[in-house]
């Protein structure tokens, strides 16, 4: 079958599953965490580390399909941060092909179909690489399966990283067809290939794979000229790019990330202790199961996994490789070796991670390269068995024992890395994680050793053993929801949904994320796209200095509130108080159990409205209940008194339980917090030597509006803040993400600000004319006295050069491509035409003639048909213009789009059905 | 030399000095026929404008190339300021320049000598080749001619000149030239001689555009140039278009007829002539593809599929202005007569039924001119009057020169010369807040906006801009013609509700001197 055809297959098939498969597979259910979206006990996420794809990447996907379908491009995001560059920021991947499909199908099949079709692509790719480099089919399977559900691929699938990575295995095979033809087509395939990692949206990744793909060019090939070709047919690839490129570049110099990296080491590494994880994958637990503790492998699970392909490729690799020393093996075994160290930064190739740009960029991603690399050796290893009659005993013997080996040795293992204490409770888990592993590696290994090409029993037995290793492990790492779950409204969203203007600031515990706002259709004060205009970020954060561990505003005035134009604050606490930190130190975890928590305050002489703790629930469901006790210290009365459900607490969040009491000043109060229950789990509190952080809220008018409240969440009204200051009379003609226009009156001469941020591109003309602005994070201008109107626009010179890049990089491909084909194929082109041009001649002019008046006649008849049948609505576009268009409601773009569209009906079915009439008659 | 080419040299200068004589497009012959107050205005007005310092685009908005509009200034300062001596300028620059251009490209149409005669005298006589098409016609030309490193050169040249004409043809001839380079790259297999081309063509662009550069930069207005050719491409092309009405549509056309004799007049419509101008095209694209496809594509038909592109082109901008239907009529009858040549050349009369399909399409060709003929009949009912108007002297009012106008149409300006003559001083402000500009040049007063022609002001920065420029210069009367033409049925005083608030709120209605309301500042 041709790959074309298993595409299509692929393509119908994915998109028919996708449509029948019940719910949606995606991690909504991380919107758990927050009380603004779940007011009633906690329910447990599936998979706390899923909070990229919720939080960043579908809000995104959403904002651009909303505006692809109103015919904008989104350059600009108007909604976060006062604005940002939106085109620019590569993770939103607006071009990237498979994107397509969620811009046209519904988002409940796109949801499902694309990262299929991530899996699906990527494992054809490394078929197709492994075929490439002479493994045998089965072996080819075999591997791209592994590699497909490997630890990297199956733990990224929702991030951009996986966009750019399954282009990896495209370019390996491409390489190694140009080792055994050099020829122009394939090039430009590479080049194209090039331009889609660009698209992908992860440059990081793209920058690792071109490096490994560029030193793997130069040794496999080792011709200088064919070297150079690749290299530069990869920047014109980039170049294709330019669009997106430019702009992010510019965006990139002025970013808060490139400041912020540039003045840190880059000291991201990967834990020694983790190197097990190469061999059992959910040792220390995983995520989207029952057990997950970070502590132990100091390491986000995402990272540390990206190696593994399963034991099964790493133990038959080992055992075999001595008999496959060729040249692609130790190329393989020599970038697996270098990526090791580095990514563990073993000396001396540690240095390496410190030059520009390794030392910009997440180098321990390379272990993704990794896994890929033992899993080309591992097919190799299974060709090579395939070729042999039979294993011997010995050797099969020796592979047995091996696994038995690594059973014994992996328990003093961990009990060397001094973990054994913390996961002594969960060792039932780890125990049937090691048995699995084992007894799959078992299974394969003594199939293997049994193997014959013939047999498809042993062959399925081989493929279902390797994959209880890799995909069965990760298979629901993402979840399934239901299709309800999909970013609900909470009651207080529609309370603030009702300001037009709403700007919102989140306080306190992450209850409403940045970009979030892009699904409901209001602005946020902050923006999370990885990168931050760098004056707008350090001028927040200036503003707002008091920050929580989640790296959360703690505290917000209303002035500063007013300076960057919110219109509402999401708070986990009631922002008319005033907070007394009477413990502040949050470095130690102390679990509550049955101990009785005490800490003794002087108070103040006011109304104390609630207390204010952090607590931990370890991402577990706990049914404890806690008493929690305002104690007069000298009377011993009981002034005050909460009791708390453990259910309603959530993983390293405040936690805020009203205790109402007349303080007076001087007098001692204690705050008592004890298990009322003796449940089988409980929660811990951070705080210091035994005494919890707590911080006290007393009742105080800060002048906020309270709009909305619930458990442990409060919406409130900034009074008086606008997005505009220094006009009066404000009348809004225009407002669309990359241009507001509106009428003023101004009545003394002085200054205007509008909170938008001030970036490159952005101008503003006062009666047409273009005034100067001043420097700080917001778009600011002197004005005069008088009615004015006022335009501010984005016309961003870097996308106009990244046009004129991608332009010149295609027309230069274009270029090379057609010298190519008419150079290097004119015979065949010639022959080809002579062929049509023999058949042409036999048939009468007249015939020709009423050939193409029947067939021409025929189209115009059918788009006239489709058009009537068809009748697409046209509006009015958004214009300030008077004309007889707007004066009549008469869209004008239709004309455009009916010519446009009915000349190329009407010309091309005529021409393709002559050339199908032609190409018949030449058969 | 062989005589036919004497014969059509002499021809080409002959057919010449039709238009010079008789006239061409909109503008009627110099000698002879009401001044057009409002097209040529326009350009008199922003002459009369830079007269008085004022410069190109920076403060006035001109919706042409500057290589269009510069020379009518020069004419008018150091040639005589009268209405004759630009259209006397006019005529030679959009008929005779356009003449002898596609006389130019015939020659790579293999055509008999009677068939160009009737292409150019159908050009001359069916109102049609303007300026803005020459570098157009041109371009084709060099495009379709020898490789050499001259007509690269020129090809270069004349794209820069192109953009400096007209943005929009500008765009086609920088598509078409690139098109080109590109097909020579692909063929070419000396990389030296790719590179010797490309440069020769960077060359002749660089030296003009670099003119340019110099001169814009020199006098000021380069920035603004680029930022107004921006806007006129955009705006023009889109929602924002200042005039310009639906495109018949002929599905309704059609739908709506009840009679038999509603259907005969349908069918001879302007609309069904406009439809059959693509129809045209459409043909012509099946029958290169024809041509193509039994190995008779010459070098002739690639000048005729460049020339099908340009009236595809032309086509798509009228879709957006269908009131500038003439741009299309000059591609339309270098295909048509190419055309009714082929098939006499090619068919065989003995056989009857390629007889009565020639008779067919000769009738359709015929019926096609005839049509187009009578659109401008009143172009040719002033045929004797034009020819008798070049031996007369006319006393005319001032700045109007030796042009036989109206009765009607000299008492209307000697009225408003007179009325701002009076009442004005030479450093005053007026402000034709209908579209008359022709009045700033009869009249040698300043506009205190950038809009001649205030109908161009419809989006609402350009109608604020108008209104701080009149708060600025405060003109001393404002005119309201109330019998002036309202672009489109939309008269100004709804175009510019802006500038119509604020005379009603700072000017009163002070005299009224015909159709002409005249509105003078009101004490405050």
């Amino acid at each position: 079958m041709k790959i074309s055809n298993y595409i299509l297959y692929g393509f119908i098939g994915i998109i028919f599953f996708s449509y029948i498969l019940p719910g949606i597979i995606f991690p909504t259910d991380i919107l758990n965490y927050f009380s603004s979206f779940s007011q009633s006990l906690w329910q447990k996420p599936h998979n706390s580390l899923l909070a990229d794809p919720v939080f960043q990447f579908e809000p995104w996907r959403v904002y651009i399909k909303g505006q692809l379908l109103s015919g904008n491009i989104p350059v600009w995001n108007p909604l976060n941060g006062s604005g940002a560059p939106f085109i620019a920021n590569p993770q939103t991947a607006i071009f990237y092909p498979l994107n397509i499909i969620y811009y046209l199908f519904p988002t409940k099949i796109s949801l499902t179909a694309i990262p299929l079709f991530k899996i699906f692509f990527f494992s054809l790719f490394s078929y197709l690489y492994l075929r490439s480099v002479k493994c045998s089919k089965f072996a080819s399977i075999l591997s791209s399966m592994a590699v497909s559900f490997s630890g990297f691929f199956a733990v990224w699938l929702l991030w951009p990283h996986t966009n750019v990575y399954l282009l990896f295995p495209l370019l390996l095979f491409l390489t190694e067809k140009i080792r055994s033809k050099n020829s122009t087509p394939l090039l430009i395939s590479i080049a194209f290939v090039y331009f889609m990692g660009v698209l992908g949206g992860h440059p990081e990744t793209l920058f690792h794979i071109a490096v490994v793909h560029q030193i793997y060019t130069l040794i496999r090939i080792r011709k200088k000229i064919v070297f150079i070709k690749m290299l530069v047919f990869a920047t014109l690839g980039i170049g294709l790019a330019g669009f997106s490129l430019v702009p992010f570049l510019e965006y990139l110099a002025y970013s808060y990330i490139l400041q912020f990296r540039l003045g840190t080491s880059n000291t991201t590494l990967l834990p020694i202790p983790n190197i097990l994880l190469y061999l059992f994958p959910l040792l220390f637990g995983a995520p989207h199961t029952n057990i997950y503790i970070p502590s132990i492998s100091s390491s986000n699970f995402q990272e540390s996994i990206g190696g593994y392909v399963g034991l099964i490729p790493l133990v038959l690799s080992a055992m075999f490789i001595r008999k496959l020393r060729d040249g692609l093996v130790n190329l393989w075994l020599i970038t697996i070796g270098i990526i090791f160290v580095l990514s563990y930064n073993f000396w001396p190739l540690s240095i390496i991670r410190t030059f520009p740009p390794f030392n910009l960029s997440a180098d321990i991603r390379l272990i993704s390269i990794l896994g890929f690399g033992i899993a080309v050796v591992f097919a190799r290893v299974v060709t090579f068995l395939e070729n042999r009659n039979k294993i011997s005993t010995n050797r099969f013997l020796g592979l047995i024992l091996i696994s038995v080996f690594l059973l014994i040795v992996s328990y003093p293992m961990l009990r060397l890395f001094k973990v054994s204490e913390q996961l002594a409770r969960y060792s039932n888990y780890q125990f049937g994680h090691l048995l699995i592993i084992l007894t799959t590696t078992f299974i394969f290994l003594f199939f293997a050793g049994r193997y014959s090409s013939k047999k498809v029993l042993v062959k399925l037995i081989l493929l279902v053993a390797l994959f209880l290793q890799t995909g069965a492990l990760f298979i629901s790492y993402i979840p399934q929801n239901k299709t309800e779950s999909y970013f609900p409204s909470a009651k207080w969203i529609k309370v603030i949904k009702n300001d037009p203007n709403t700007k919102v600031m989140e306080v306190g515990n992450p209850n409403f994320p940045p970009n979030l706002n892009l699904i409901y259709g209001f602005k946020h004060v902050e923006i999370d796209d990885a990168l931050e205009i760098n004056e707008y970020r350090r001028a927040f954060d200036k503003e707002f200095p008091d920050k929580n561990m989640w790296g959360n505003v703690n505290s917000a005035g209303i002035e500063s509130l007013r300076k960057f134009g919110a219109t509402h604050v999401v708070s986990d606490y009631d922002l008319n108080t005033i907070r007394i930190k009477i413990q502040s130190n949050l470095s130690e975890r102390i679990m509550l159990g049955n101990k009785k928590l005490e800490i003794a305050f002087a108070g103040a002489d006011r109304e104390l409205s609630s207390i204010r703790i952090v607590t931990l629930n370890f991402n577990r469901l706990n049914t404890c209940r806690i008493a929690v006790l305002l104690i007069d210290d000298q009377t011993k009365d009981m002034l005050s008194s909460n009791t708390i459900d453990c259910r309603d607490i959530r993983d390293n969040m405040y936690f805020n339980i009203p205790l109402r009491a007349k303080l007076e000043k001087g007098e001692i109060y204690r705050v008592i917090l004890e298990n009322v229950e003796n449940s089988p789990n409980d929660i811990a509190l951070l705080g210091y030597k035994n005494k919890p952080y707590v911080e006290l809220l007393y009742t105080s008018s800060q002048g906020f509006t309270n709009l909305w409240q619930g458990k442990n969440m409060f919406v409130f009204k900034v009074p008086n803040s606008d997005e505009i200051d220094g006009l009066d009379n404000i009348k809004i003609i225009l407002d669309n993400s990359t241009n507001l226009l509106f009428t003023a009156d101004v009545g003394k001469r002085g200054i205007a600000t509008i909170k938008k941020v001030k970036y490159p591109g952005w101008y503003v003309k006062v009666d047409n004319k273009k005034v100067e602005l001043h420097e700080g994070p917001f778009i600011s201008f002197n004005i005069n006295e008088g009615e004015h109107l006022i335009e501010m626009g984005y016309f961003p010179v870097s996308i106009i050069a990244g046009i004129v890049v991608s332009l010149s990089s295609f027309i230069l491909l274009m270029l090379i491509a057609g010298r190519f084909i008419f150079g290097n194929n004119r015979k065949r082109l010639d022959s080809i035409y002579l062929t049509f041009s023999r058949s042409a001649r036999k048939v009468s002019r007249l015939y020709n003639f009423y050939f193409f008046a029947i067939t021409a006649t025929f189209s115009t008849c059918l788009f006239i048909l489709f058009s009537i049948l068809f009748k697409a609505s046209f509006k009015i576009p958004k214009t300030t213009a008077i004309n007889w268009f707007t004066v009549n409601s008469y869209p004008k773009q239709q004309e455009h789009f009916y010519f446009t569209v009915g000349l190329l009906f009407i010309i091309v079915i005529p021409v393709a059905t002559y050339i199908i009439y032609l190409w018949r008659k030449a058969k | 030399m062989e005589k036919s080419k004497i014969v059509y040299i002499i021809s080409v200068f002959l057919i010449s000095l039709i238009p010079i004589f008789f006239g061409s497009l909109l503008f009627v012959s110099p000698f002879f026929g009401d001044i057009n107050l409002i097209d040529e205005g326009q350009f008199l007005a922003w002459a009369n404008h830079m007269f008085h310092g004022k410069l190109m685009y920076k403060d006035i908005y001109i919706t042409y190339g500057p290589l269009y509009v510069y020379p009518v200034f020069l004419i008018v300062k150091f040639v005589e300021d009268s209405v004759f001596a630009f259209r006397f300028y006019s005529i030679a620059l959009n008929g005779v320049l356009g003449i002898l251009s596609v006389s130019l490209l015939l020659r790579r149409i293999n055509l008999s000598l009677f068939s160009k005669i009737t292409i150019l005298l159908l050009i001359t006589l069916i109102p049609g080749i303007t300026i803005r098409l020459v570098p157009a016609i041109l371009a084709i030309f060099f495009i379709t001619g020898r490789r050499s490193s001259l007509n690269n050169f020129l090809l270069g040249v004349v794209s820069a000149m192109s953009l400096l004409i007209s943005q929009e043809i500008g765009v086609f001839v920088g598509m078409i030239s690139m098109m080109s380079i590109f097909f020579g790259v692909i063929q070419e297999k000396r990389i030296r001689e790719i590179i010797f081309r490309i440069v020769n063509f960077f060359v002749g662009f660089f030296i003009i555009s670099s003119l340019f550069f110099v001169w814009s930069s020199y006098e000021g207005w380069f920035e603004s140039y680029l930022l107004v050719s921006r806007d006129v491409l955009t705006s023009f092309s889109g929602i924002n278009l200042p005039n310009g009405k639906a495109f018949p549509n002929l599905i309704s056309n059609f739908t709506s007829i009840t009679s038999f004799q509603g259907m005969l007049r349908a069918a001879v419509s302007k609309d069904i002539l406009m439809y059959s101008t693509i129809l045209l095209y459409i043909i012509t694209f099946f029958f290169l593809v024809y041509k193509f496809a039994v190995r008779e594509f010459l070098s002739q038909h690639m000048t005729i599929t460049y020339i099908n592109i340009l009236g595809i082109f032309l086509f798509a901008l009228i879709i957006g202005r269908a009131g500038n239907f003439f741009l299309m009529y000059t591609p339309a009858i270098i295909i048509l007569v190419f055309f009714a040549e082929n098939i006499i050349r090619s068919l065989d009369f003995k056989r009857r039924i390629e007889l009565a399909h020639l008779i067919i399409i000769f009738i359709l060709i015929c019926l096609f001119i005839i049509r187009t003929f009578v659109i401008f009949r009143p172009h040719f009912y002033q045929l004797p009057t034009s020819i008798k108007a070049v031996y007369a002297t006319y006393e005319t009012s001032a700045r109007v020169g030796n042009i036989n106008i109206s009765d009607g149409q000299t008492a209307y300006i000697e009225m408003l010369q007179d009325y701002i003559a009076k009442n004005t001083n030479d450093n005053d402000y007026i402000f034709f807040w209908s579209n008359e500009p022709m009045i700033y040049f009869l009249s040698d007063r300043q506009n205190p906006t950038a809009y001649d022609l205030p109908y161009i002001a419809n989006t609402i920065e350009k109608r604020f801009e108008i209104v701080a420029s009149l708060k600025e210069s405060r003109p001393k009367f404002i005119f309201y013609n109330t019998r002036s033409w309202a672009v489109d049925e939309v008269d100004n005083k709804k175009r510019l509700p802006e500038v119509t608030s604020y005379v009603n709120l700072n000017y009163k209605k002070c005299d009224i001197i015909g159709n002409v309301e005249i509105y003078c500042r009101a004490m405050k």
